[in-house]
């Protein structure tokens, strides 16, 4: 796992850093509800560049967003250059190789490639500004059962160690000749059985043994639990809220009336 | 920590316990009886399959709750039977530490790990930070307290689980072959954690194959074999029966073997016989010293 | 003087690019040795054996294996020579019957189909599982599971053996079970290595002992040696036997030190009935 941290969390104590994680988890879909509801690349853009400006300041290290970016932005161009071969909407801007890129869906396919980069910037942004045991109590405190946010927890926890495991489970057979690099795939593929079964039965092994020391800690003992960490609404948090509701609503007005759209009739 | 006293009745009382797994055939444990007082270091010892980590089980709550099976006899801890309760209505009462160090670890950081326990039993926030405090000391990660369990070694880990169970306060601690996994410096400061523990007066059940160390530790040592108990005693008194432990094929201390040995050729007598080293040295110096002289 | 199995030169390892796992660790492994690498977790004692074996190559220095660098091996090569048993036998184990494991690794070898059935009798006759061969791996206890892993190595014809701790887990006779098959295997003439926390094994059964402390080797001689070596075992932070802390603290009553706990009670029983 890279670094000191199972999460990819980075340390800081930046504005979405202070945010509560629930005020996080229920901006998701404000957010990505809001670059869907318009398809206007200029809102969107307007979007997409204060989700960098936030990005920049939560210490996000340059280099991961630039990473996310050039990842969506494959996509951005994909998008771009094929929307105009399907849609024939507004003036024609030039022909090339046959095909008439006219300026609506030009912009359009903007529109779309740039709502994918606002969304992995989001996400991006979330995640390394907010711990898993967070994410995971401001679920609970949400309304998911906490049975089900142990569980989560538990599968986190549990990645490195059964990462570990399949290691040295390929070490193991390694050492006994199994040579996983020949031969066609099928046949590399049925070289993967000494390995899966035994991490198979590993995993199942020390599930029986977790079940007991969750048992053996209490688990399930009430139907709800106390927790050490609390957390709190501030005034930031109901800012924030507000700032991109309100953007939504906007949004949706402007879906309405026709300004956010330059192609109405489209998602 | 509060202490309650049980004064009239043995804090772990067993009586008649019999236990057949539901796949086996033959019986786990078989008409088990013994108690153990408040305050006792209680070990345990015998071959694999002697029916240990089945008692552990047992005595915990765990069987026959998470594994059926057909069971009889009665269990009290701290006047409770164990029978009728989920292991979570035990868990205050009586707590266990298992061998595998790493499943034992479940928060995300130790922190949490030592909260969990308490968060099930729905202690409050203040508390649950006091004991997190104290347990955390006595276990010495108290510097490690935002480490992931990952990244912790395994005797680390091994105190970090002994850490979440002793942050619930139980009157019992069973723990089973805590050190089988651990190198020699861990295997020591598990037992140092232990010793203190039995300073502070918690009732430790303790399955172990280091007889050398129980000798030094325990108040009494039982002696299982095929789900049966052959002997209860201390450890002079267990130790000293060396052909017993040959028949139920679990190792004594060397030294034990020695004194016995040199009893039964009267070349010591026997109120002169030990099963720790450091006595066992001193005895021999005499001894040898008068063939010099 | 025999040519050595394996030599190590000059090796350090790192598994990050930051630390340094192994110092300058230098050794030679030769035919008909048994070995016990001890020390605590992290000081290397692992590492090595797994640059013997060509599952991790040197960072620096040279790794040779029956004459050939192990860098320019594949680990599943040099398989051939250097058989490695892992701690948990559960790592390896993944067939339904005990025969069909045993098979497996001769198999991925260039075995013909005559050499690997008798290498397989073998294997199962030597580790007492002849009768079990028909049962499923998973039935069997841990012992057993401890053995079969041994015994699905051996099959192999490895010219070495190396066994990451062979008695964990196991109690008293469990472990004499496993440890008198090595033994045997020893005095067929095969090398053997142990990777082991239980000083008491090391005494009864190793002739060399290499101790590891933080990544370097403190001291690499002879088990007399080594276990009389307060010094360098407690850099390790080790300890001798109980047996042999008694005889060292009666040394000048006339006990003398011996690797046998056995020897040992004789020889102070002796001194004592000299009255």
């Amino acid at each position: 796992m890279a670094g000191n941290r199972l999460d990819i969390y980075v340390e800081g104590d930046t504005l979405l850093h202070r945010l509560d994680p629930r005020t996080k988890i229920i901006w998701i879909p404000i957010g990505f509800a809001l670059v869907m509801v318009v398809n206007h690349p200029a809102i969107i853009a307007a979007v997409l560049f204060s989700l960098i400006a936030l990005a920049l300041n939560s210490n996000l290290p340059k280099k991961s967003l630039r990473n996310v970016l050039s990842a969506s932005a494959f996509i951005f161009f994909a998008s771009v250059l094929v929307f105009p071969i399907y849609l024939k909407e507004g003036p024609v801007i030039f022909k090339i190789f046959g095909i008439t890129y006219t300026r609506d869906a030009f912009l359009y396919g903007l529109a779309v490639g740039m709502r994918l980069m606002t969304m992995t910037t989001m996400s991006m942004t979330i995640i390394t500004t907010t711990t898993f045991s967070s994410t995971i109590l401001g679920m609970e405190n949400l309304g998911l059962p906490y049975r089900a946010a142990v569980g989560a927890s538990m599968m986190i926890r549990y990645l490195p160690t059964l990462a570990n495991e399949g290691n040295t489970i390929v070490e193991a057979q390694k050492s006994r000749g199994l040579q996983l690099e020949k031969g066609n795939p099928i046949n590399r593929a049925r070289k993967y059985v000494p390995i899966i079964i035994p991490l198979f039965i590993r995993s199942f092994l020390l599930a029986k043994q977790l079940g007991l020391a969750l048992d053996s800690r209490g688990f399930g003992l009430h139907d709800s639990r106390t927790h050490l960490k609390s957390l709190e609404y501030r005034k930031l948090d109901r800012v924030f809220l507000i700032v991109w509701s309100v953007a939504l609503i906007l949004g949706i007005i402007a879906r309405i009336t026709g300004y956010g759209v330059i192609i109405p009739g489209l998602l | 920590m509060e202490k309650r006293k049980f004064m009239d009745e043995p804090i772990v009382n067993v009586k008649d316990l019999s236990y057949q797994y539901p796949s086996g055939k033959d019986w786990a444990l078989h008409n088990v009886s013994f108690r153990v007082e408040e305050g006792e270091f209680f070990g345990i010892v015998g071959p694999t399959g002697a029916g240990k980590t089945t008692l552990a089980m047992c005595l915990r709550g765990l069987i026959p709750q998470n594994f059926g099976g057909k069971i009889s006899g009665s269990i009290k801890i701290a006047g409770v039977g164990t029978m009728s309760k989920t292991p979570g209505e035990l868990a205050d009462r009586v707590g266990i530490v298992f061998q595998n160090a790493e499943t034992q670890a479940i928060g995300l950081t130790v922190r949490e790990d030592l909260a969990f326990g308490l968060e099930n039993m729905k202690v409050t926030r203040e508390e649950m930070q006091k004991r997190i405090d104290r347990v955390s000391k006595l276990i010495g990660l108290s510097e490690f307290l935002e480490r992931e369990p990952w990244a912790l070694s395994g005797g680390q880990k091994q105190k970090l689980a002994i850490g979440g169970v002793l942050a619930m306060e139980p009157d019992v601690l069973i723990l089973d072959e805590p050190t089988a996994e651990l190198d020699p410096v861990s295997k020591s400061s598990i037992f140092d954690i232990v010793r203190r523990l039995q300073d502070e007066g918690v009732t430790i059940i303790m399955i172990e194959h280091e007889v050398e160390t129980l000798a030094d530790v325990a108040d009494r040592i039982l002696v299982l074999n095929e789900g049966e108990i052959a002997m209860i005693a201390p450890p002079d008194e267990a130790f000293r029966e060396v052909s017993l432990f040959k028949d139920v094929r679990e190792r004594v201390p060397f030294v034990a073997d020695l004194m016995s040995t040199l009893v039964d050729q009267g070349a010591v007598p026997e109120n002169r016989f030990t099963s720790r080293e450091e006595e066992a040295i001193a005895v021999l110096k005499e001894y040898l010293e008068g063939e010099n002289a | 003087m025999p040519e050595p199995l394996i030599q190590i030169r000059d090796v350090n390892y790192a598994y990050t690019k930051e630390e340094d796992v192994l110092h300058d660790i230098s050794m030679d492994i030769y035919p008909g040795e048994f070995v016990a690498f001890v020390g605590q977790n992290g000081a290397g004692k692992t590492t090595c054996a797994k640059l013997m074996n060509g599952i991790l190559k040197p960072r620096t220095g040279e790794v040779v294996v029956d004459g050939q660098l192990t860098e320019e091996v594949a680990a599943s090569v040099i398989a051939r020579n250097v058989g490695y048993s892992y701690q948990n036998p559960d790592h390896q184990i993944w067939a339904m019957k005990v025969e069909d494991e045993i098979k497996f690794g001769p198999n991925n070898l260039s075995f013909s189909e005559a050499e690997v059935k008798e290498q397989v009798e073998e294997a199962l006759e030597l580790a007492n599982l002849t009768d079990k061969r028909d049962e499923y791996t998973f039935a069997l206890g841990w012992g057993e599971r401890q053995k079969l892993a041994v015994a699905s190595i051996l099959a192999m014809r490895p010219k070495i053996i190396i066994v990451d701790e062979p008695t964990t887990g196991l109690d008293k006779d469990g472990s004499l079970r496993i440890m008198n098959l090595l033994q045997r295997l020893n005095k067929k003439g095969l090398t053997v290595v142990i990777i082991t926390h239980d000083i008491d094994i090391v005494a009864a059964y190793a002739n060399r002992v290499v101790v590891f402390a933080g990544g370097h080797i403190v001291r690499d001689d002879m088990v007399e040696e080594v276990m009389v070596d307060l010094d360098a075992l407690e850099k390790a932070d080790l300890r001798p036997p109980q047996h042999i802390r008694v005889a060292l603290a009666l040394k000048e009553y006339g006990v003398e030190v011996e690797m046998s706990p056995e020897l040992l009670r004789e020889n102070i029983s002796n001194l004592l009935q000299k009255a």
